[in-house]
C-alpha cells in the first residue's frame, strides 16, 4: 500500500469516529396522580404532591393539570410545605430513599418554575434511623421544621443556609411514628401528629418541650390550621374522614367535620376559595372540595 | 327444681334477642413477629362492619387464615407504605363461617419494623373474637426500612474494554435477588446524566422499551439487562490525549429502581468500569504514521540519502510493527511495561504507539542494518 493510501485510510477512520451519536430513548411513566400533600399557591392555584411522580399545579376552576417537577429520582416524597410570598412562593418537599441499613433523607426547595434552589440532607443508619415526614415553614424566622418519623423527633434547618444538615430540635415524648406537622404561629408552637398511635402533640418553640394534646384520632395523616377560626383540621386516613378541633381551649372536643362516601384515603388538606376545604384522596386519585359545613361541592379527578 | 314456665321464657327471650339485635362485628388482633435481625409490630387501627366482603378468597393477592368459626383474609394489593410515618398499612377482613354468628368486618392494621431484616413472608398469629375467642395464622409480608440490600450485582473485577472507533458494545449485567421468599421487581431504570464522552443505556437485552420484570426468590437474572456503551468523538479524543499517564479508566453509571411486592422502592447504583482502547489495527496505523514521520526527519536534516528513504522506511516499519507487537504482548499478557528514554509507554494507546513508530523511523538506516544482518537476502547496502 502506498503512503498516501495509508494516510487516506487513517483519515477515513478518524472521520468515522468523529460522527455524532443519536440520543437514546428514555422510558416513561403511566398512572394518575396520587395526592399525598396539597397547598394553595399565591396565585390561587393548587399544588399537589405525588410521592413518586412529582409536583403538579392545578387550576381549581378548570381542573387543568401541569407538571412542575417530574419525579424525584430514586427518592419518595413524604410531605410538602409552601410559604406564599410576593417575591415568589417557597416550596419545600421532604423525601427519602432507603439505602442498605439506612435511609438517605433530604428536603429540597423549589421555586415557582420548579427549579431546585436549595437542599438540606442527612443520612440515618440502623441505630439512628431517619424517615423524613411532615414539614412546616416559619417564614418570619426563616427556618423550617421536618419530622423524623423513625426517632421520633423534629429537626430544624435554616432556610438561608442550604447545604447544612438539619439539627435535632425536639423529641416528642410518648410518640412513635411522627407524620404531619404544622406551625401554630399564634401560640408559638408546632403541632405534630403520630398516625401510628393516633395522637397529636404540641411542641413549644421556646422551651422545645412536647405535650400530648389529643389521642384516639385514628390515623391523623395531614393537618391544616384555620388561623381565623383557631381550628385544626385533621385528615384521618384509615377513618376515611376529616376531623376538626378548636385550638383555643385545651378541653376542646374533636368532632367529625366530614365523612363522605367518596373518601377512601384522605391524605392531604388545603383551603380553597370562600373557606372551602380541598381534600386530596390518595387511593381515589381525586381532589374533593368540601364546604364549610362538610358537604361535598365538587371533585377533580387526577387519574 | 326449675319451673318449666321460666325455661320457656328464657328460651323465647334468647330467640327474641337473636332476632332483634344485629350480629356483632368481630374483633381482631395480630401478634408481633420476631425475625432474625429485628421485629415487626402490628396494631389494629380500626374496624368497620360490612354487609359483604369486597374481596374473593380465591384471588391470587388474597391470603387466608382460618379458625373453627371464622375466616380471616388479607388483601395484599391494599398494603401501603405510609411515607409520612414510615410504617405499613394493611387491610384485613374477617367473616364468620356458615352457621356461625357475627358480621363481616374490615380491619385497618398498621405495622412497623424495628432493627434490620430482609422483607419476607411470615406466618402471623392472630386472635379473633366474636361469640368465641379463637386463634389462627395468616401469611403476610413484612418489611423493614433499614433492610440490608436485597438486590446485588457482582462488581466487575476488570474494566470492560470498548474499542475505538467503534459503533457500540453490549455488556451483560448479572442481578441477584438475595430474598429467599419474595420476588424482586425491577420497576424502572434511570440513566446517568453524566454522559460527556459516551452515550450509554442500561436496557433490556431484547428491547429498547423498558418493561418491569421480576427476579424470583434466591435467583439470578443473568444478562436480562445489558449496558449499551456508545462512545462519541470525545471518547476518541480522551484516548488520543489521556489526562493521566495511567491507562484511561472511565466509569459508566446507571440506577435501577426495584422493590419487593407491596414494599418501598429502593435504588441500586450500577457502576461499570470501562476502558476505551483503540481498535488494534488502528494502533498499527499509528505505528506506521509515526514511522513515516520519523523517517522524514534524517532526510530533512541531511543525515539520510533521499534515494534510500523508501527502503529504510520499509525496514523501520517492519521493526516498528514487531516492537509494537512485542510491547503489546509484554504489557497486555505479561503485565510488564515498556520504557523508551525512561518514559513509560502504553502500546495500547495511540500516541505511545505513534512514538514507537516515530523512534523506529528515526533509527531507519540502523533498522535497515539490523534487517540486513538478520536477512541474508540481496539487500543493497546503503551509503
Amino acid at each position: 500500500m502506498s503512503e498516501t493510501g495509508v494516510m487516506r485510510r487513517a483519515a477515513r477512520l478518524l472521520a468515522a469516529c468523529l460522527l455524532l451519536v443519536q440520543p437514546l430513548p428514555v422510558s416513561a411513566k403511566g398512572p394518575g396522580i396520587s395526592p399525598i400533600a396539597l397547598a394553595t399557591l399565591g396565585s390561587g392555584e393548587l399544588l399537589v404532591l405525588d410521592s413518586r411522580r412529582g409536583l403538579f399545579v392545578i387550576d381549581p376552576r378548570s381542573g387543568q393539570v401541569r407538571a412542575l417537577v417530574s419525579g424525584f429520582g430514586a427518592f419518595g416524597a413524604a410531605d410538602m410545605a409552601v410559604s406564599p410570598s410576593s417575591q415568589g412562593d417557597t416550596i419545600l418537599v421532604s423525601m427519602g430513599v432507603p439505602q442498605p441499613q439506612g435511609m438517605l433523607a433530604r428536603v429540597v426547595r423549589y421555586n415557582r418554575a420548579g427549579k431546585s434552589t436549595g437542599e438540606w440532607g442527612w443520612f440515618g443508619l440502623g441505630s439512628e434511623p431517619v424517615q423524613p415526614g411532615g414539614l412546616a415553614i416559619d417564614a418570619q424566622r426563616s427556618v423550617a421544621y421536618v419530622v423524623n418519623s423513625r426517632r421520633p423527633s423534629v429537626y430544624r434547618f435554616d432556610l438561608n443556609r442550604p447545604g447544612t444538615r438539619p439539627a435535632e430540635f425536639a423529641t416528642i415524648r410518648g410518640a412513635k411514628n411522627l407524620g404531619p406537622l404544622v406551625l401554630d404561629a399564634k401560640r408559638s408552637r408546632l403541632l405534630v401528629g403520630d398516625p401510628f398511635l393516633g395522637t397529636v402533640h404540641a411542641v413549644d418553640l421556646a422551651s422545645r418541650k412536647s405535650q400530648l394534646l389529643f389521642r384516639g384520632l385514628g390515623e391523623p395523616y395531614a393537618f391544616l390550621i384555620d388561623t381565623a377560626g383557631d381550628r385544626l383540621f385533621i385528615a384521618d386516613a384509615s377513618g376515611e374522614r376529616v376531623l376538626v378541633v378548636g385550638l383555643t381551649d385545651k378541653a376542646s372536643a374533636v368532632t367529625t367535620f366530614a365523612k363522605l362516601s367518596k373518601f377512601s384515603d384522605p391524605h392531604a388538606l388545603a383551603f380553597g376559595a370562600d373557606g372551602n376545604l380541598w381534600v386530596g384522596d390518595e387511593d381515589e386519585e381525586t381532589l374533593l372540595l368540601v364546604s364549610p359545613k362538610g358537604v361535598l361541592l365538587r371533585t377533580i379527578s387526577l387519574d | 327444681m326449675q319451673r318449666p314456665g321460666l325455661s320457656c321464657s328464657v328460651f323465647l327471650g334468647l330467640i327474641f334477642a337473636a332476632w332483634s339485635f344485629p350480629a356483632a362485628s368481630l374483633e381482631l388482633s395480630l401478634e408481633d413477629v420476631q425475625v432474625p435481625g429485628g421485629e415487626f409490630r402490628f396494631q389494629v387501627k380500626g374496624s368497620e362492619p360490612l354487609d359483604a366482603l369486597p374481596i374473593r378468597s380465591q384471588d391470587e393477592h388474597v391470603q387466608l387464615g382460618s379458625t373453627p368459626h371464622y375466616r380471616v383474609f388479607a388483601d395484599l394489593n391494599e398494603i401501603k407504605f405510609a411515607t409520612r410515618g414510615g410504617y405499613f398499612r394493611y387491610e384485613l377482613y374477617a367473616e364468620p363461617k356458615p352457621s356461625s354468628p357475627g358480621q363481616p368486618t374490615r380491619f385497618v392494621v398498621v405495622g412497623d419494623s424495628v432493627g434490620s431484616f430482609f422483607a419476607q413472608m411470615v406466618e402471623v398469629e392472630f386472635q379473633i373474637s366474636g361469640d368465641a375467642v379463637e386463634y389462627g395464622k395468616i401469611a403476610l409480608p413484612i418489611f423493614c426500612l433499614e433492610s440490608p440490600r436485597y438486590l446485588e450485582y457482582p462488581p466487575w473485577a476488570e474494566p470492560e474494554e470498548v474499542e475505538l472507533p467503534g459503533s457500540r458494545k453490549e455488556i451483560p449485567v448479572r442481578l441477584k435477588n438475595l430474598l429467599t421468599k419474595l420476588p424482586v421487581s425491577i420497576t424502572s431504570i434511570r440513566q446517568s446524566s453524566e454522559q460527556d464522552i459516551w452515550k450509554t443505556q442500561l436496557r433490556l437485552r431484547d428491547s429498547d422499551q423498558f418493561r418491569e420484570f421480576e427476579i424470583n426468590p434466591a435467583s439470578v437474572a443473568d444478562g436480562v439487562l445489558v449496558f449499551e456503551v456508545v462512545p462519541n468523538s470525545r471518547a476518541f479524543t480522551r484516548v488520543l490525549f489521556p489526562r493521566t499517564r495511567k491507562r484511561q479508566l472511565e466509569t459508566v453509571t446507571a440506577y435501577l429502581d426495584y422493590s419487593t411486592p407491596w414494599g418501598v422502592p429502593q435504588s441500586l447504583e450500577i457502576v461499570l468500569p470501562v476502558r476505551f482502547v483503540p481498535w488494534p489495527p488502528l494502533l498499527f496505523i499509528a505505528v506506521a504514521l509515526g514511522t513515516i514521520a520519523g523517517s522524514f526527519v534524517p532526510v530533512l536534516v541531511g543525515r539520510r540519502d533521499r534515494s534510500q528513504w523508501l527502503r529504510a522506511l520499509a525496514a523501520s516499519l517492519l521493526i516498528g510493527i514487531v516492537v509494537e507487537l512485542v510491547a503489546m504482548l509484554l504489557v497486555g499478557k505479561l503485565d510488564s511495561e515498556v520504557r523508551i528514554l525512561g518514559f513509560k509507554l502504553d502500546p495500547f494507546e495511540l500516541i505511545p504507539a505513534t512514538l514507537i513508530g516515530f523512534s523506529m523511523g528515526l533509527l531507519g538506516f540502523r533498522s535497515y542494518d539490523f534487517v540486513r544482518k538478520i536477512l541474508p537476502a540481496p539487500v543493497e547496502k546503503p551509503d
